[in-house]
């Protein structure tokens, strides 16, 4: 893994070099330098263990069994503090904040709380069980003791509000087999406490215990994944509280390493990475794969590697100039045995070479995950994950939807934009959750979703058009299969953004019309407006317009579309005058209550230019009507500049063929007969 | 070939051919190509024209013989050649041996549309072959008469729609040479050429294409009254009873003008048909001289009695009165009497200012369709089945063009058409096109189509026409004639 | 007029010729090239023949340009079409006539409206574009070629041609479309996509389930005429009754290949599926961006235009597979010969999403049922001629039978509607027995509807029609 800086360096990770007892000198080294310090101390006798607090204020020595002592940094004052019940022995101590501590020991667990100003401890708990040893997560604040005789039963703690310390429900893990004489079987490394996207997870290494059926029958050792449901992360990511009070906690995958041998975990961007050391490789996991197999109904489900194994990249030290010039024949740089029997892991990605003296941090190398994993579905899926995928997914997709890839298949393109357009639909959900505090589902009928947890980054459709569409688009439609792949990229995009319920955007559409037109499949693109498959818009409707004069069908479509929109009346209305339609324009007109709007000047001058006689007399007898029923006389407003029409209609019929006969006729009638 | 000048032309081709099936069978199945050849021009031997003028007069002799070899063909199989419809046109054939009429028409008349009108030609032949001894026997072949009429229609603007009523054509034919004489005349002489005999007969049919056309009464086969004061008719009724009651042998004595119905008064138990009104008024308006001098003409009225003839007195009253008195006889010298008659009439007429009402009707003919007050319609045309009378205003506004009434006629005929059919004949007919809104409605007692604004609600259509109902019912005395008055 | 008076057509003869195979004398019998029925003595067949030839020839004196289309006689109606140059297309069909006593003596009545021109002239269109669909073009074959493959197309299918049935559906011959929703469409498409990029081969397909519609790859005019060759021939005669012609065994979840035969046998066997002459498409769509001229456009948009009568087609086997309701029509380029192996590989790509989309459609078909209720009285069928589609519930299998007479009717007033000038509009008849049938024709569009409740006045009947436009149409642009 290469050597990288990346955000989530922990950040109370230190190491303490003590030499001679502290007499000559204590280092201390973190990632962040700001916590590096040196200091002395008087040499009385071997250091079991050194801790700073969180804050650096108060160093915590162990150099008996059964007592530590603390420094204020700053007064150089001393106090300790031994455990309460007199024969235990302190397993391990640990800071769960800055000023509180707790001890375990092979009798229970006590915790206190450190007073530098007084120089005295006070105890705030204990509570007492036979423990092997314990496990800490600084960053969870999460104690796991280890009780019971073959040491697999786990007895988790939690230190979220100041000063309180939650015992919280045991579990077991379940071993391979119990070991004949029952005896500790599991050990302080073989558990590893982290948290993958967002949950709790206790990781358990079970090997078959030497000199055991399982062992003669060379049972590979395998990871137990136990994960706390219901443990809510905080947003900040300082920690987290559980749901609900008892936190349990069950056994939820395997995963299976198919070797033996001595194991380091790994735990980097939500990706379980185990090293082997005997093969000199590291194995990737990721929980959040659908399981191998059919793993309906099956309790833990069993988990594949995402990828074949893989070494580590080789590192090479650059030595200081001065290293290097004292030894001519030393090469500049000094390739560092991977794998060495000398590497210390520290969760969660931490590795420290003892002879080296070297202190590295694991990164994940997001860009070589699509060479390593030929499917691009599992690809992007791991990409998707990380916040740094998002270059090389981008990278990914353009060599896959411009089919660089020798065998790229449309489903693959279809599964890689169904994992886009999720994330996009999570990250939806996630910021309209976040802004109105309940999960969105819960005022929709769907079944209410687990909060969900912001996604690193989200794939734009934006983005897929620039990126990607653009070039696809514009590239040469040779063959058959060229001219189809397009329109197939194109309809999985849309098929895949309307099943993720994302809505699609305009220029998809424009670019998968245009392509069936190149294409000359008019039909098909009938069927996809018959059936809706495209959302109604004005612009869509205008694009269709424009096709009239290759295909005159289109023309149909697009008065379809504008009638679903609803509002657009007056673009029908155009429409139909543009096809000199003047009859059918004022019968729609008549019917949509649009008449007073109509403005008889157009509408007559498209009548008059028609030539026909007929429909000029009719248009003229309808913008009649219309004025005697709106003005109470036929005549038409100055204002409405129709003398041109009039004239013309006297001339055409004369002027007495007008209304303005008929309705006198009426009135004599009204008054007449009746 | 022939057929360039021809196509821009819609033909109405009258054409009797002598039938001769026997001379059919000798030519065989080799019939057809011969009949090809001829229409390449070949001369024919089928029909002798009688004279060869133009060449149209040389389509026309091939054009007829094809005719006659599809009817007798067809009739061969036991069947009869009814009609033939290209892309553009409706060819309807009606064999009445020894005559054949074929209609073709551009229009959108159905078949059963053009027999009827077909039937109006036949008829009107025998009410016009008058000039000649009716025993001169001479060949006449139709085409000559056919060259006349289709020399007509050559000079009518190309796009004319026009639609010829066999049945008119067919009684005119008929009124002219009685049918017993028609047939034992074809048989006597097989290429018996009628043209002779009718060549007279021009001018009514050409007139009688023209009303046939653009006038409804032939498509309502009903009689249209002109408009008058119920006090004028009877005076006229009176005066025409007072002086005709003495004059033996007077069937009918009708006064017309154009072909509007004054009144008519008949012999008891007899009642003449709309059809021979039809063949009357065909005679008389389509005969300048009636205008000057008098006219006694044997007239045959095919749907009073088919094999007989009838004599027709035919003056116009005066001068400033244009309505024409026939008096219908079967008496052949009464026509002195006859005249005195008219003139007593007449001068009857003149003293009670009858004649001046009259005249006033005649001048401003029919109504325009506002005077009945109902908005946005456009034309109507109403038939009291009752009376077989029918009434309907003078097309204006959008139908006042020739081309309009073409168009409004056309309209009709597919209504009519539809609403007549044999098979499926309907009560209401409603269309709302984008040019007008046509309605057709036939009740027990009348039948009555009306043209609407196309922006008309079907609520407004229903309650105009309800109100136009109420309008005739009104000013029925004014527009029908009631009574039916006997001498 | 009772419906079972037009139970009386009956299709007296029908012929296909062509003159110029026997210009001279003594050759007339040579222009025959099928005659049905056979039975008939060589004379009266060439008298026929020679009939129609006078018939056209003297339509020709009048216009030249517009053809001869049908003779009405007192008992028969003969109806005729010049598909190609020089071929003659005749039907014959006797009128219904019914014995009626007048004047004290028997008079056989013919009543010709009962055989209409435009139904009985689709009939004749149908015929020919069947033919051309399996044999080709008449013009590109010899005489004696003609006969042979005319006889093999016609013989067995004019006996069955069921003229009493014919009607209006006839005149429209438009194709019944599955309604689906948006994500069951595309979900569909995908499938397609996926299927014709795999397989290069595959020109176009098709996708039916229980004979509707859901996909059609082709142009409108080809699917037109396959449509109606699967569902009046094909569709019935491959019924599940008819034996498969082959399904890999092994798989329990494969299709079955369903076409007319099956040729060589043991290993190198391969399918030998109908061959069939689809129009040529001429893509008039914009020249392709950069496109490599000479390459053909990959879509079929045969649409534009009548009939290309002289057009050279395009040949492609149909491969039929069929899976539960879902029926796969794939278009193959004719160089692929169907070899076993490629035929398995098929149903491998294939199998699996068409065991989904015939779930996913079978829940589609169910909300489809909305269209297809009837409401008692009101029968409706629409078409739209811009994508053929049409929409019937005059002949569902349960809907209580439509009275031939409103059927002609129908095809009656929309004759009218297409003749008043302008561009068609609403119309209404109301028959003697109070029957009203009701129809709106536009440009593009044309619903007719039949309402026998008792006693409706005009009113009424438009206010069905609106509320029916209302129900039924509401998606689409459809004014009164």
């Amino acid at each position: 893994m290469k050597q990288t800086n990346s955000a989530s360096r922990p950040r109370s990770f230190q190491i303490f070099s003590v030499r001679s007892g502290g007499a000559t000198g204590v280092v201390v080294k973190s990632l962040d330098p700001a916590r590096n310090t040196s200091f002395r101390m008087e040499d009385r006798g071997p250091v079991i263990s050194i801790k700073y607090s969180p804050d650096m204020k108060v160093l915590a020595i162990q150099r008996a069994k059964t007592s530590v002592e603390f420094v204020n940094r700053d007064s150089e004052a001393e106090y300790s503090q031994s455990c309460r019940s007199k024969s235990a022995t302190i397993v391990d101590f640990f800071w769960v904040a800055d000023s509180e501590v707790v001890y375990v020991t092979d009798r229970g667990v006590e915790h206190y709380q450190v007073v530098p100003s007084r120089r005295q401890l006070k105890s705030l708990k204990t509570c007492s069980l036979s423990s092997n040893w314990c496990v800490f997560s600084v960053e969870l604040s999460y104690l796991l003791v280890s009780t019971g005789a073959l040491g697999n039963t786990l007895q988790p703690f939690a230190f979220r509000a100041a000063g309180t310390m939650t015992k919280l429900a045991k579990f077991d893990v379940e071993l391979l087999e119990a070991p004949r004489p029952a005896r500790l079987a599991l050990h302080c490394h073989d558990v590893t406490v982290c948290s993958l996207h967002g949950q709790l997870t206790v990781l358990a290494l079970l090997h078959a215990p030497p000199g055991s059926a399982a062992d003669a029958a060379g049972q590979p050792a395998e990871i137990r994944v136990h994960q706390a449901n219901k443990w809510v992360p905080s947003p900040d990511h300082s920690g987290g509280e559980w749901a609900n009070k008892d936190g349990s906690i069950s056994r939820t995958s395997t995963l299976q390493l198919n070797a033996r041998g001595n194991f380091a975990i790994s735990i980097i961007d939500n990706l379980v990475i185990v090293h082997h050391q005997e093969s000199k490789t590291s194995q990737v996991f990721d929980i959040t794969l659908p399981p191998a197999g059919d793993a309906a109904g099956v309790a833990a489900p069993l988990q594949r590697p995402v990828a074949p194994p893989a070494a580590i990249r080789p590192f090479h030290l650059r030595l200081s100039a001065g290293a290097a010039a004292l030894d001519a024949d030393e090469p500049a740089q000094l390739a560092c045995e991977l794998y060495a029997a000398t590497w210390v892991v520290f969760q969660p990605n931490i590795i420290i070479d003892a002879k080296l003296g070297c202190f590295w941090t694991l990164e994940l190398c997001a860009a070589a995950i699509p060479g390593a994993l030929p499917d691009p579905v599992a690809a992007a899926r791991l990409l998707l994950a990380r916040a740094a995928g998002r270059p090389v997914l981008l990278r990914l997709l353009r060599r896959l939807l411009l089919r660089q890839t020798e065998r790229a298949r449309l489903a693959d393109v279809g599964g890689v934009l169904d994992l886009l357009n999720e994330q996009t639909r999570r990250q939806q959900e996630h910021t309209v959750s976040s802004q109105m505090g309940s999960p969105v589902s819960a005022l929709g009928t769907s079944p209410p979703v687990a909060p969900t947890e912001p996604a690193p980054f989200v794939i734009t459709q934006s983005d897929l058009h620039s990126e990607v569409l653009c070039d696809l688009v514009s590239q040469q439609m040779g063959s058959r299969a060229d001219q189809r792949w397009v329109t197939g990229v194109l309809v999985e995009c849309v098929r895949s953004l309307t099943q993720h319920g994302v809505s699609v955007e305009h220029f998809l559409y424009e670019m998968l019309i245009n392509t069936l037109v190149l294409r000359g499949c008019f039909y098909q693109l009938q069927q996809l407006l018959q059936y809706h498959a495209v959302d109604d818009s004005k612009p869509l409707a205008c694009l269709l317009l424009s096709l009239q004069s290759v295909y005159p069908a289109a023309e149909q479509m697009a008065l379809d579309m504008l009638k679903r929109l609803g509002n657009a009346n007056e673009e029908i209305i155009e429409v139909m005058l543009a096809r000199n339609d003047v009859t059918a324009a004022l019968r729609y007109a008549r019917a949509n209550e649009m008449v007073s709007g109509l403005s008889a000047r157009k509408i007559l001058d498209v009548a008059m230019n028609s030539g026909d006689p007929d429909l000029f007399y009719t248009t003229f007898k309808f913008f009649e009507e219309r004025n005697y029923r709106t003005k109470g006389k036929v005549d038409f407003a100055p204002g409405e500049h129709c003398e041109l029409y009039v004239r013309h209609f006297n001339q055409l019929f004369g002027v007495t063929s007008s209304l303005r006969d008929a309705l006198e006729a009426g009135q004599r009638r009204d008054e007449g007969v009746l | 070939m022939c057929h360039a000048a021809w196509n821009l032309v819609p033909i109405w081709t009258l054409c009797w051919l002598p039938l001769s099936p026997r001379l059919m069978m000798s030519i065989g199945c080799r019939w057809a190509s011969a009949a090809l050849d001829q229409l390449m021009g070949a001369s024919s031997t089928v029909a002798a024209p009688a004279t060869q003028r133009h060449g149209s007069e040389e389509q026309l002799v091939t054009l007829s013989g094809v005719m006659q070899a599809l009817v007798s063909f067809v009739q061969d199989s036991g069947d009869s050649l009814r009609a033939l419809r290209t892309g553009d046109r409706t060819i309807a054939f009606l064999s009445r041996p020894p005559l054949i009429l074929v209609a073709v028409s551009r229009g959108p008349e159905n078949v059963h549309q053009l027999n009827v009108q077909l039937f109006h030609m036949y008829y009107q032949i025998p009410s016009v072959c008058f000039s000649h001894v009716y025993y001169q026997i001479l060949s006449v072949c139709f085409s000559h008469v056919y060259y006349q009429i289709l020399s007509v229609f050559l000079r009518r603007a190309s796009h004319v729609i026009l639609s010829v009523c066999f049945s008119h054509v067919y009684y005119q034919i008929l009124s002219v040479v009685t049918k017993s004489q028609l047939t034992r005349i074809s048989e006597q002489r097989r290429n018996f050429d009628f043209r002779k005999l009718v060549s007279g007969a021009e001018r009514f049919l050409d007139q009688l294409v023209a009303a046939v056309d653009a006038r409804p009464d032939y498509l309502l086969q009903a009689v249209q009254c002109l408009r008058l004061e119920q006090a004028a008719r009877d005076a006229v009724v009176s005066a025409v009873q007072s002086v005709c009651s003495k004059i033996k042998d007077l069937v009918f004595a009708l006064l017309i003008s154009g072909d509007r119905l004054i009144s008519l008064v008949r012999i008891r138990s007899h009642y003449l048909h709309p059809t021979d009104y039809h063949i009357v008024c065909n005679i008389v308006t389509s005969t300048e001289s009636f205008k000057t001098v008098e006219g006694w003409i044997p007239i045959c009225l095919p749907k009073f009695d088919s094999s007989g003839f009838m004599y027709a007195y035919v003056s116009y009253l005066s001068e400033e009165c244009p309505a024409c008195l026939v008096l219908l006889t079967a008496d052949r010298e009464s026509f002195h009497a006859l005249a005195q008659a008219k003139s007593k009439i007449t001068e009857r007429l003149h003293q009670n200012g009858t004649a001046q009402q009259i005249a006033a009707a005649i001048e401003n003919g029919d109504y325009p369709v506002q005077e009945t007050g109902v908005l946005n319609m456009r034309h109507f045309m109403y038939k009291c089945k009752s009376t077989a009378q029918s009434t309907c205003p003078s097309p204006s506004m959008v139908y006042g063009s020739p081309e309009g009434r073409r168009r409004l006629y056309a309209l009709y005929h597919i209504v009519h058409g539809r609403v007549h059919s044999p098979a499926r004949p309907l009560k209401t007919y409603y269309f709302a096109g984008s040019h007008e809104l046509v309605v057709g409605w036939v009740s027990p007692g009348f039948e009555l189509y009306t043209v609407f604004d196309p922006h008309v609600s079907q609520q407004t259509s229903i309650t105009e026409m309800n109100r136009l109902l109420r309008w005739i019912k009104d000013h029925e005395r004014r527009v029908f004639i009631l009574s039916s008055p006997v001498f | 007029m009772s419906s079972q008076q037009n139970a009386g057509v009956e299709l007296c003869s029908f012929f296909i010729f062509n003159s110029t195979f026997g210009p001279r004398e003594g050759e007339e019998e040579n222009k025959i090239i099928y005659y049905h029925p056979p039975s008939a003595d060589i004379n009266s067949k060439v008298k026929d023949v020679g009939l129609v030839e006078a018939l056209v020839q003297f339509s020709r004196t009048f216009n030249s340009e517009s053809p001869l289309l049908s003779m009405q006689t007192l008992k028969q109606k003969h109806f005729f079409l010049e598909p190609e140059k020089d071929f003659f297309m005749t039907l014959v069909v006797r009128q219904p006539v019914e014995e009626v006593i007048r004047n004290n003596s028997p008079y056989k009545e013919y009543t010709p409206e009962a055989v209409q021109q435009s139904v009985y002239l689709s009939v004749l269109r149908h015929m020919y574009q069947m033919y051309r669909l399996l044999r080709g073009t008449l013009a590109a074959q010899s005489r004696e070629e003609l006969v042979r493959s005319t006889a093999e197309i016609f013989d067995s299918y004019v006996p069955v041609l069921r003229l009493q049935q014919r009607d209006i559906r006839d005149v429209y011959g438009g194709v019944r479309f599955l309604s689906l929703d948006r994500l069951a469409f595309l979900k569909l498409q995908s499938f397609v996509n996926q299927l014709e990029v795999l397989h290069p081969f595959i020109r176009h397909s098709v996708i039916y389930y229980k004979q509707h519609l859901t996909w059609s790859g082709l142009g409108k005019t080809n699917m037109g005429i396959i449509h109606w060759y699967l569902e009046t021939v094909l569709f019935p005669e491959c019924g599940p009754e008819r034996p498969a012609v082959w399904k890999d065994r092994t798989t329990p979840t494969s299709g079955v290949f369903m076409s007319t035969e099956a040729s060589g046998d043991g290993t190198d066997s391969f399918l030998a599926p109908p061959i069939v002459h689809l129009r040529k498409h001429n893509c008039t769509a914009l020249p392709l961006g950069g496109a490599a001229d000479g390459c053909s456009r990959d879509g079929d948009d045969s649409w534009n235009g009548g009939d290309p009568v002289e057009a050279t087609d395009e040949r492609a086997q149909l491969v039929l597979y069929r899976l539960r309701d879902v029926v796969v029509v794939l278009l193959v380029d004719l160089e692929v010969r169907l070899t076993l192996p490629l035929c398995r590989e098929l149903d491998a790509s294939m199998a699996g999403p068409v065991q989904e989309l015939s779930t996913l459609l079978s829940s589609a078909i169910n909300d489809d049922k909305s269209s297809g209720k009837d409401d008692g009285d009101t029968k409706l069928i629409y078409y739209n001629r811009c994508n053929r589609a049409q929409k019937s519930s005059l002949h569902g299998p349960t809907a209580a039978p439509v009275p031939s007479d409103a059927l002609q009717l129908m095809v009656d007033l929309r004759e009218d509607a297409l003749r008043f000038q302008g561009d068609g509009g609403a119309i209404f008849g109301r028959a003697m027995n109070e029957t009203w049938v009701a129809g709106r024709v536009n440009p593009n569009r044309e619903f007719f509807s039949v309402v026998q409740q008792k006693n409706m006045n005009l009113m009424d009947v438009n206010n069905e029609m609106e509320q029916l436009c209302k129900d039924q149409f509401s998606t689409i642009f459809f004014p009164a």
